[in-house]
């Protein structure tokens, strides 16, 4: 299933005084089948256990979303193998780890750190020893660190996110130069999205499954995959919603990954984003770009600011936003494999985002004429835009007479002096604000 | 700054070997050329109809052929420009679209493919004010489709008000892989309000020159396969580039005039001239589905913005911190803006021969300040005097490029074998710009040709168009 993680972060736990608490997991890598457009694909992903090991939910690739919370500066993984047939281990590229044992077998290297063969279980430390390199804030990949042209691609992989700060991904860079105005943190956000990249070449999972694998020399994925799964035609995922501030300016945090081996380049239709970090590491300085380079094994966090100042009434894309990989990769029975559909919230379908369209009521608020002004700021009842005496008597009709839900201001369901207070504090000037281009 | 790569260029001319003999052969197409004067302009592009500060462009997306330079015809999707002068023809890449920052910019499709296809315009907030059915990334223009004894083409009109200067792209929304594949892709120029010489609205951007680079690539199995059945899905995991454009034609066409005759759907040139000290905008667009890596011999780039936006420290700094490199990584859909300057400063030796008569800032000697640059000759008057520090080797032991017109030096000619040379006839020097993904400079195995261009610094005085 398409995973949708709506991330929003939870204020700091309770530290022990005096100890650094650690973060500690328990995963297990196994072997599954996923099935994609009908295609049965061998498939080697990590499952999770809540009850220390006891017991694991089923495996998923990518794996499960390891959080680290904000309090804790070292991280536990115990990482226990199944069924995989070959030995598999655990790395985090850009975290360094207490200890990295590479593993020769047959002369060659296998495993880039200590490993695990099926039946086994073994624990990875990130620090915790003494001496060793406190966790870094940031988005990262974890993944089995054997065998890494097979045992990735197979689906041994996902994401790990810490954060400095609640609701702030990283500290600042010390060259960065704020903006008057600026919030404190270049990193600070609202709500967050994981988008982890990846691809699967079915023919070299069979191959691999059935121990027949030589080389992935000739690997040729055919199907191209946001979290796990193509773009079903169908699914989107909603952003910027429960912001109560009008005017727009909810920061979504984009925390994109690349667990593939082919580079590809996020285009975000109609909108910026800002650029703030690289492989776990924050910029001096934000790039605005509406793309990406997404490269093998990179991550990247991008902020996108849902602004208010791209409302035009109406708009295809205003309330749609369409991140699709520009380098075209689409998985063969189905179009559009590598696509993240976003939705805005547009409660009174008027293609204005809520966080746009409304006026000092957000949410509940109603625009009944629609015309882009919700009614709480809308006593232009003639569409002149001035509030005046042919908007007053349209209003007097109202209020003696039949009910016009335009009339009734503050939506309560009738028009009485409360609506009558809206129109006297608007007489003369114009209604609004809204999300409309001025 | 590295300036080595600089004297290696200027000093061999041409990199590879192998180069020789294409240029032997070049020379006979580049004498068409140059009959046909040195007439390129900075960019080619259409206003549409323009009524105020509203542009409206029409635009239909058509089959048609290209020609690549080893001598094979491909069949292409691609924009054309309805009201154009190649009317009922496709060029590929579409036609670059250049507006004024602030105007309103109306884009109206029809679609003549025998496939759906609609129109994304990547940094833009475009409004689909009309199209005959809905898309995942935007309104479509639909197949045509028969209605009694009539085709019917479908239709979608799209609009944005281009609120930003830059250098952006626009291309399919529809199957996008294979559509661009096919030919569907082109640029967006808004220059800046106050100042068209300058990128953005920021001195920081001013230029002298200015060139398009649109990068794309071309599998033919595929163009022949939709050739054969335009409506079945194409297994896009099966493509094996074997072409590489510039502005959507291949090495060495991409030498030969805009606007060439036998050149008819594929309208632009990618030849760049410059003179010495200027400033040259640079705007290269990923216009294909491949990354590649655009290397510009002679001199570093500085970038000055990244997908229309400019790399500012902050909102009032202009292009301030944009990276000086060689090389340039375009990825499909992004946008790059790079000032490009060619000094010669710190070559060692002076550019205009040590030993005929002329002075650097008045002075018949080398001066001692980095800094000195002759106002006419850009001249760099430190290395003024100096001579080459190489004997040059005689006739006897070259192979002949077509740009080597006998001498080393800026502006001057030396003696040539009967029938050498011909294509640099101001003496300017010559460097290959290219994607220095090597194998990408051939058309279909056949080297060289591919995703290579020239940029010529001509000596003081040559007129740039």
């Amino acid at each position: 299933m398409h995973k949708v993680k709506f991330f929003i972060v939870l204020s700091t736990a309770f530290m022990m005084s005096g100890l650094a608490h650690g973060a500690e997991f328990w995963i297990r890598a196994e072997r599954f089948t996923k099935t994609i457009n009908g295609d049965a694909i061998p498939m080697w992903g990590f499952s999770e256990s809540s009850d220390g090991g006891s017991s694991y939910g089923p495996p998923t690739v990518p794996g499960p979303e390891l959080v680290v919370p904000v309090t804790e500066t070292s991280l536990t993984i115990h990482l226990a193998n199944l069924d995989v047939p070959e030995r598999v281990s655990i790395l985090i590229p850009g975290q360094r780890p207490d200890a990295m044992n590479p593993q020769i077998v047959g002369g060659r290297l296998f495993s880039l750190t200590d490993d695990v063969a099926a039946g086994n279980s073994g624990t990875y430390a990130w620090g915790v020893g003494s001496g060793s390199q406190a966790l870094k804030p940031g988005t990262y990949l974890y993944e089995s660190g054997s065998h890494q042209a097979v045992q990735i691609q197979m689906g041994l992989y996902g994401a790990m996110t810490h954060d400095h700060n609640t609701g702030v991904a990283y500290d600042n860079h010390p060259a960065w130069i704020a903006a008057p105005g600026a919030p404190a943190f270049l990193a600070s956000y609202d709500e967050s999205r994981i988008l982890i990249f990846s691809e699967i070449d079915p023919v070299q999972h069979a191959s691999i499954d059935t121990s027949t694998f030589t080389s992935a020399i000739n690997y040729n994925p055919k199907y191209f995959l946001v979290n796990g799964e193509p773009y079903d035609g169908v699914l989107s995922s909603e952003i910027g919603t429960g912001w109560t501030v009008p005017g727009g300016g909810p920061k979504v945090l984009l925390r994109m990954l690349n667990a593939g081996y082919q580079t590809y380049v996020p285009v975000l239709n109609g909108r910026y984003f800002d650029i703030i970090s690289e492989d776990g590491n924050i910029l001096p300085f934000v790039r605005t770009q509406y793309s990406v380079e997404l490269h093998a094994q990179k991550t990247h966090d991008a902020i996108l600011v849902l602004g208010c100042d791209n409302a035009v009434n109406p708009s295809y894309t205003t309330t749609n936003l369409v991140l699709h990989d520009r380098r075209g990769n689409m998985s063969t029975s189905t179009p559009d494999g590598m696509l993240v559909h976003f939705t805005l919230p547009d409660g009174d379908n008027d293609f204005v985002p809520e966080f746009c369209d409304s006026c000092l009521t957000l949410p509940g608020f109603v625009d009944t004429n629609s015309d882009g002004f919700g009614n709480i700021c809308d006593p232009d009842l003639d569409g002149s835009l001035l509030v005046n005496f042919g908007d007053f008597a349209a209003f007097v009709s109202a209020f003696f007479g039949a009910y016009n839900p335009d009339a009734d201001f503050n939506t309560d369901g009738v028009i009485n002096f409360g609506d009558l207070g809206t129109m006297a504090t608007f007489f003369g000037g114009a209604p609004g604000p809204s999300g409309l281009v001025p | 700054m590295s300036v080595v790569r600089g004297q290696d260029s200027v000093r061999k001319g041409m990199e590879m070997d192998s180069l020789k003999h294409w240029v032997i052969g070049l020379t006979v197409l580049c004498g068409f050329h140059l009959s046909a004067g040195l007439a390129m302009a900075g960019i080619e592009g259409i206003s549409g109809v323009v009524n105020g500060s509203h542009h409206t462009f029409d635009l239909e997306a058509r089959t048609g052929y290209i020609t690549t330079g080893e001598g094979n015809s491909v069949y292409m999707w691609g924009f054309a420009d309805a009201t154009g002068s190649l009317v009922g023809a496709m060029q590929y890449p579409g036609p670059t679209l250049v507006v004024t920052e602030g105007d309103l910019v109306t884009v109206n499709l029809e679609n003549l493919l025998p496939v759906d296809t609609s129109i994304v315009f990547p940094g833009q907030n475009v409004t689909v004010v009309a199209s005959d059915q809905a898309g995942v990334l935007t309104g479509e223009a639909p197949a045509p489709v028969k209605i009694g004894s009539e085709w019917i083409n479908g239709n979608a009109t799209y609009e944005f008000t281009a609120t930003k200067p830059g250098t952006y792209t626009y291309y399919s929304g529809t199957d996008t892989g294979l559509q661009v594949e096919m030919g569907l892709l082109g640029a967006l120029i808004v220059r800046p309000a106050a100042n068209t010489d300058w990128a953005y609205d920021h001195v920081s951007t001013a230029f002298d020159f200015e060139y398009l680079y649109i990068l794309s690539e071309i599998d033919d199995v595929i163009h022949d396969a939709v050739e054969t059945n335009p409506t079945d899905p194409v297994d896009m995991s099966t493509r094996h580039t074997k072409y590489w454009l510039i502005n959507g034609r291949t090495g060495p066409d991409t030498l030969f005039p805009s606007g060439a005759p036998y050149l008819p759907t594929q309208p632009y040139s990618s030849f760049s001239q410059t003179l010495p000290g200027k400033d040259v905008l640079l705007r290269v667009i990923g216009g294909g589905l491949d990354l590649h890596p655009f290397h510009t011999h002679g001199q570093n780039f500085r970038i000055l913005a990244r997908d229309g936006r400019m790399r500012s420290s902050s909102p009032t700094s202009g292009a301030d911190i944009g990276l000086s490199d060689f090389t340039l990584t375009v990825a499909p859909g992004q946008t790059y803006d790079a000032i490009w300057n060619w000094t010669g400063a710190g070559l060692g030796w002076d550019i205009y021969d040590s030993a005929s008569a002329h002075t650097c800032l008045g002075f018949m000697i080398e001066t001692k300040t980095a800094g000195d640059f002759d106002p006419v000759t850009h001249e760099f008057c430190p290395d003024h005097g100096k001579p080459i520090p190489v004997d040059l080797p005689q006739n006897q032991f070259l192979a002949f490029g077509g740009f080597w017109t006998g001498s080393p030096f800026l502006g001057q000619e030396g003696a040539l074998p009967v029938g050498e040379g011909g294509n640099n006839p101001t003496g300017g020097f010559y460097f290959m710009w290219h994607s220095h993904n090597e194998k990408e400079l051939v058309n279909f195995d056949i080297a060289p040709g591919g995703m290579l261009t020239m940029m010529a610094v001509e000596p003081p005085g040559t007129p740039i168009p």
